[in-house]
């Protein structure tokens, strides 16, 4: 297991300082894949970087209850994804690859197993500079794996690659966490992550905001809701508020908090409202996760006003 | 250790810049060589003319092999894959040791052909040119050890900029400008003490500069203080970019 416990990064300059990182503890499980969600400048990457030893700060991190650099080779205990295009852009994909297999002192045969792998045998001999971002990161994914490691630490992997290769992906993930490994995986797509992951940490303004199965972070955080569309709308609410069920209006309906389908449509018989559209809408991580980190956004956009 | 300098050779060997770099320095010196200090010569000639000239080159040859060293650390932070090389790796100092032992290997090899080529090419240019040198009194193991403290300490002081400034242009223009600028602007100011400055003190090493009286004059210094003033700032750069290196983070 992977115990990040009370992670801390300040930066300072002469003028301020800022805490990019807030006393953070989490685990990561062996077996079990876990998502790393939180708003842009969250601290997602600086805690992955606090947690491999590249950024200096507080706190540490234990992989299997010793510091990382207190293995003879680290290449097999974690194998990480941190930038999207960290190789030389002249140096082939192989020697790239064979470069990192030395320095983790992995057999060269291995650089050919992981090039085929993430399915770039074909462009081993090219330089990765005109490499598309889809399979830069298939590069930097070859690249965690050179050393079979027990985990992975990936930021943001599923950037840049096209659909095809984001269900590889997902699928490459769980199956590597289903042969006992652990697999910690920041991404933006909420709803991938929702397929992919089996707990989930949520950061936002570098501070820890909740860390749960992703299951009882959907029961808690998102409602299940049921949208009805119907005549007399106007009795319906009626009948709704006499049966203690909060309700949104939205443009041709009413949005109902229950996953109850049945008694929304007795509700409406009763109301004597002829029911066009019964849908149940189920809660989603992305309704979830916005709902936790709603005042932890860093960076806020405007709506366009019309 | 054995492992990170593995891969730190592999940096160096699979890069195209290293070999033009390298194709460069040896091109120079095989024209400069056989063309200018052979057939072409008609200067004074003496028993020395050798030796003199074999450590004249060196500044040529440490130009090319700072720039190599300095790559070989600046392309780390230039192409983000010092991320890498440090998770791999259970210990910084690894790191650091290995590209040093990368860096001197590449040039032990690099000045040791480019003066065996130096030395051959000017005598087959005089031979060539029908005016043989007359006998030479060469000292190889003088030239070789000079030779080899010059641009070592050049490639390192290289090494050392592109550690600390972790910016590849600058270190390299750094290492451009401070050896003869700066350094040149600053004996106007410093006189005969300028000698004490770091790269004059390199300088003298391999005796391509001293005391003309002129302008420019830095006074002088045998070329054991020379390698024992520029080792020493050598000495304690390297102490400070080393513990910099073990605190900061990597980016």
């Amino acid at each position: 297991m992977i115990e990040a416990k009370h992670l801390g990064k300040t930066y300072k300059s002469l003028r301020d300082k800022k805490t990019a990182v807030d006393d953070i503890s989490f685990n990561v499980e062996l077996g079990k894949v876990t998502g790393f969600v939180g708003p842009n400048g969250a601290g997602k990457s600086t805690t992955m970087r606090l947690m491999l030893g590249l950024d200096i700060g507080e706190g540490k991190t234990n992989f299997d209850g010793k510091l990382l650099h207190q293995y003879s080779r680290p290449s097999k205990i974690v194998g990480a994804l941190l930038e999207v295009k960290a190789f030389h852009p002249t140096r082939s994909a192989r020697n790239h690859l064979k470069v990192l297999a030395a320095e983790g002192n992995i057999p060269d045969s291995r650089v050919a197993e992981v090039l085929d792998i993430v399915g770039l045998a074909d462009v081993a001999k090219k330089g990765p500079g005109k490499f598309s971002l889809g399979m830069s990161q298939r590069l930097g994914i070859a690249a965690a794996l050179l050393g079979s490691p027990k985990y992975l630490i990936l930021d943001e992997p599923a950037n840049g690659l096209d659909p095809e290769g984001i269900v590889w992906l997902r699928e490459f993930i769980r199956d590597y966490a289903k042969k006992g490994n652990g697999v910690f995986i920041s991404s933006h797509l909420l709803n991938e992550m929702a397929q992919m992951a089996d707990n989930v940490v949520v950061i936002g303004k570098g501070r820890l905001v909740t860390t749960a199965p992703i299951k009882e972070l959907l029961s808690k955080n998102a409602d299940t809701t049921v949208f009805v569309r119907a005549e007399n709308l106007a009795k319906l609410e009626k009948e709704l508020d006499g049966a203690g069920l909060s309700f949104t209006k939205e443009k041709d309906g009413l949005s109902v908090v229950t996953s109850k389908t049945d008694a929304i449509g007795k509700l409406a018989a009763k109301a004597g409202s002829t029911v066009f559209e019964l849908t149940k809408r189920s809660a989603s991580l992305e309704e979830a996760i916005l709902g936790l980190t709603e005042e932890a956004q860093e960076y806020k956009a405007k709506d366009l006003e019309q | 250790m054995k492992a990170a300098l593995k891969a730190e050779l592999r940096k160096l060997l699979t890069v195209r810049s290293t070999y033009i770099l390298t194709g460069i320095a040896v091109l120079i010196m095989a024209f400069v060589s056989f063309w200018i200090m052979g057939y072409k010569y008609s200067g004074h000639i003496d028993s020395n003319f050798l030796n003199y000239n074999a450590l004249q080159a060196m500044p040529v040859i440490s130009l090319f092999a700072v720039i190599v060293a300095i790559l070989l650390m600046g392309h780390e932070y230039r192409h983000n894959t010092i991320f890498y090389t440090l998770t791999a790796s259970n210990s910084r100092s690894k790191v650091l040791a290995s590209k040093i032992l990368a860096v001197l290997g590449y040039v032990l090899v690099l000045t040791i052909a480019a003066t065996a080529i130096n030395l051959l090419l000017m005598n087959y240019g005089h031979n060539l040119a029908g005016h043989p040198l007359p006998h030479q009194d060469l000292n190889l193991a003088d030239v070789i050890t000079k030779g080899l403290f010059y641009v070592v300490g050049f490639a390192l002081a290289g090494l050392l900029f592109a550690t600390l400034i972790r910016n590849l242009i600058f270190a390299i223009v750094f290492m451009l400008i401070v050896p003869n600028t700066v350094e040149s602007l600053l004996t106007l100011l410093l006189k005969h003490k300028a000698v004490y400055l770091p790269f004059s003190a390199l300088s003298q090493v391999i005796g391509t500069q001293g005391s003309n009286n002129g302008p420019l004059d830095m006074g002088h210094l045998s070329p054991g203080r020379g390698a024992a003033v520029f080792g020493a700032y050598l000495v304690v750069g390297w102490l400070i970019t080393w513990i910099l290196f073990l605190r900061r983070d990597a980016n």
